[in-house]
């Protein structure tokens, strides 16, 4: 009988393993990056759905419903002009959303052409490439960014391409020590020697291996997105289009008021904040530690 | 050592000059007008005319750089266009608040950071490692500006422990004639006044708390895995193959040598709270280097933007050069590269 079983092992086919099979294997088995997943998940599905899953308009309120306590009819309350607080919530996830994948897919593309070229082509150029990352890396981020955004007027829209700036450096730099460490192994001198082309062998050889860490720092590039587009909102820098909730907007605009008993108005905005950023955060590690098991410890 | 130090030195000069030129370019091409800025509702052709001239703002852009940077060298960074106040002395009289707060966060993440970080790495997956990790995953995800609003609250209007704003209390002393204008220093090496020095800690602590817990949160991250990676080098194990004490093991080759990427995390930490807490210090009104430079922009006071932007960088360049020095002194690898 163990003989039959043995051979029956032996004549199945051989099932491949690949790098992304195994990653997604030790990522659904990570607790913590399964929480992670899950709240990006709810945060996407709940921008997506907003129209149709808000009780009611984010924009109208009555005045005679101002600051409502959380109850059966507004589940997270209202605010001064008697809006519905979860509403609004739902809502400002679009706006979260949408400047946090602009942003770093603007900054993800310009930077990964970027630091392509410049790892690629090493030599003088590459010197000279990267020095001009040191000059935008250490000029004070924030401070970078809300200068853009006001001259180029407030939105959503310019709010992304700031931060996507302040992120083009940080991609640019990973990508080109990827492809510096990758441009020297054996299978990029394997496919020169059968002739291919300088394009082809950075396209169909170099980048698809340089992508794991830029996967990794995109996801928390999108945490810091949420953080630094919630940040612009709180100084004032947020959309002005009151039909556009904000978190970040909405914090401003009801923090004074957690001294006088509607402390929830400002709590609410504030905890959205942070369990968007932090799923994001918790699936970006974990998906560092499935594509490198070297670094779980 | 000597050759790294002057090569890097030498990588300076082309990013402080690439720098101040991005600077007057970047100004240069975005939209809006200084002098409309500054003029407001007496904005006529006339008066705007007036005031480019009296910028400089009418000569070509090679011009209006090449004597910026005359300026520069000089150590003039220009006036304000506000309040007619040089740049330099402005910077000079804010700088010492942000380093004054820089220094107290940076000692909160260091002091609990790193010993966080080692506890939790000696005890890996037990239920204190599994808390130190997400309580750090925490306070790197909660934005600067809702946890300074939530100190603000529970510590100073609900529980009336701290004080939430400002550097000192205006109404019981005075710092106007301070020299130095580090209020820590002020209160106890020059005025000797415990009650003063006090009143100083006292006003630090919640913006101090609100900027140091990200780098917190960092340091404690990185000196975990930091930790567990040396743990499991050979070296350790002929350690304790050779019967050191626990004590000793920690000390001489375990921490020596995670000290290296935990150093340099520090460093580069420091070099970016240096460059202006603007939301921390706009919650706390602050007043220190990242209040002024919001508050420049606002006022699009052009001046204040490109030099105290320029100012900032070459301290974040020369702090991430003292890294490196250190960095290299600490590994021999890097020097002989």
């Amino acid at each position: 009988m163990a003989g039959v079983a043995l051979s029956q092992q032996l004549e199945a086919p051989i099932k491949g393993s690949s790098l992304w099979r195994d990653a997604s294997r030790r990522l659904l088995r990570n607790r913590a990056a399964l929480v992670g997943m899950f709240l990006v998940v709810s945060f996407i599905f709940v921008a997506i759905f907003a129209p149709l899953i808000s009780p009611y308009s984010p924009v109208q309120g009555t005045i005679i419903h101002r600051f409502l306590p959380p109850s059966g009819s507004h589940l997270l309350g209202t605010d001064l002009q008697g809006r519905d607080i979860l509403s609004r919530l739902l809502w400002g996830a679009r706006s979260s959303l949408w400047v946090s994948i602009l942003s770093v897919t603007v900054g993800l593309s310009i930077g990964l052409t970027y630091g392509s070229i410049s790892g690629f082509l090493g030599g003088w150029v590459d010197f000279w490439m990267m020095r001009v990352v040191d000059i935008i890396l250490s000029l004070p981020g924030l401070l970078l960014t809300i200068t853009i955004v006001l001259f180029l007027g407030p939105g959503l829209n310019t709010i992304a391409f700031a931060i996507a700036i302040e992120n083009v450096p940080i991609f640019a730099r990973l990508v080109r020590s990827s492809i510096l460490a990758l441009k020297e192994s054996d299978f990029v001198l394997a496919a020169r020697s059968i002739g291919a082309s300088d394009p082809r062998i950075l396209l169909h050889h170099i980048l698809p291996n340089a992508l794991t860490p830029v996967i990794v720092q995109g996801t928390l590039a999108l945490a810091t997105a949420i953080v630094d587009a919630a940040g612009l909102g709180y100084l004032g820098f947020g959309p002005q289009d009151p039909a556009t909730p904000e978190w970040g907007t909405m914090l401003t605009d009801t923090q004074r008021y957690l001294t006088s008993g509607a402390a929830y108005t400002a709590l609410f905005p504030g905890i959205a904040i942070i369990l968007a950023v932090l799923g994001f955060n918790l699936l970006g590690d974990g998906l560092r530690e499935a594509l490198d098991p070297r670094l779980k410890r | 050592m000597l050759k790294f130090i002057v090569r890097r030195l030498l990588l300076l000069i082309p990013i402080l000059l690439g720098l101040s030129l991005l600077m007057v370019v970047f100004l240069h091409m975005l939209p809006g007008d200084p002098c409309g800025a500054i003029l407001g509702e007496h904005s006529t052709p006339a008066n705007i005319a007036r005031c480019q001239h009296g910028l400089g703002l009418d000569k070509p852009l090679y011009q209006q750089y090449l004597d910026y940077m005359a300026g520069v060298i000089h150590g003039d960074f220009g006036v304000s266009a506000t309040n007619k106040v040089s740049v330099t002395t402005s910077f000079l009289t804010r700088f010492p608040a942000t380093i004054e707060l820089t220094v107290a966060a940076m000692f909160l993440a260091i002091g609990i950071g790193i010993p966080l970080g080692v506890a939790a790495a000696k005890r890996q997956y037990s239920l204190f490692d599994n808390f130190a990790t997400v309580a750090s995953l925490i306070g790197i995800s909660i934005p600067i500006f809702f946890l300074g609003l939530l100190l603000q609250y529970v510590f100073g209007v609900w529980l009336h422990w701290l004080p939430t704003a400002g550097r000192y209390d205006l109404g019981t002393f005075s710092y106007d004639h301070a020299g130095t204008n580090f209020l820590l220093w002020e209160s106890l090496v020059i005025n000797r006044n415990p009650a003063e020095f006090l009143d100083v800690v006292r006003h630090l602590i919640l913006p101090a708390v609100a900027l140091g817990t990200i780098p917190l949160a960092v340091v404690a991250r990185i000196t975990r895995s930091a930790v567990l990676e040396v743990l499991s080098e050979d070296y350790v194990r002929t350690a304790r193959a050779k019967g050191l004490t626990s004590k000793r093991i920690d000390d001489r080759h375990v921490l020596r040598n995670a000290m290296l990427p935990i150093s340099t995390v520090i460093g580069l930490q420091t070099g970016l709270l240096l460059g202006g807490a603007v939301l921390t210090e706009q919650i706390f009104s602050w007043g220190g280097v990242g209040n002024w430079l919001f508050q420049a922009a606002v006022d699009k006071d052009f001046a204040v933007i490109q030099s105290g932007a320029l100012i900032l960088a070459s301290i974040f360049v020369v702090v991430n050069l003292i890294v490196d020095v250190g960095y290299a002194y600490l590994n021999p690898r890097i020097r002989y590269q």
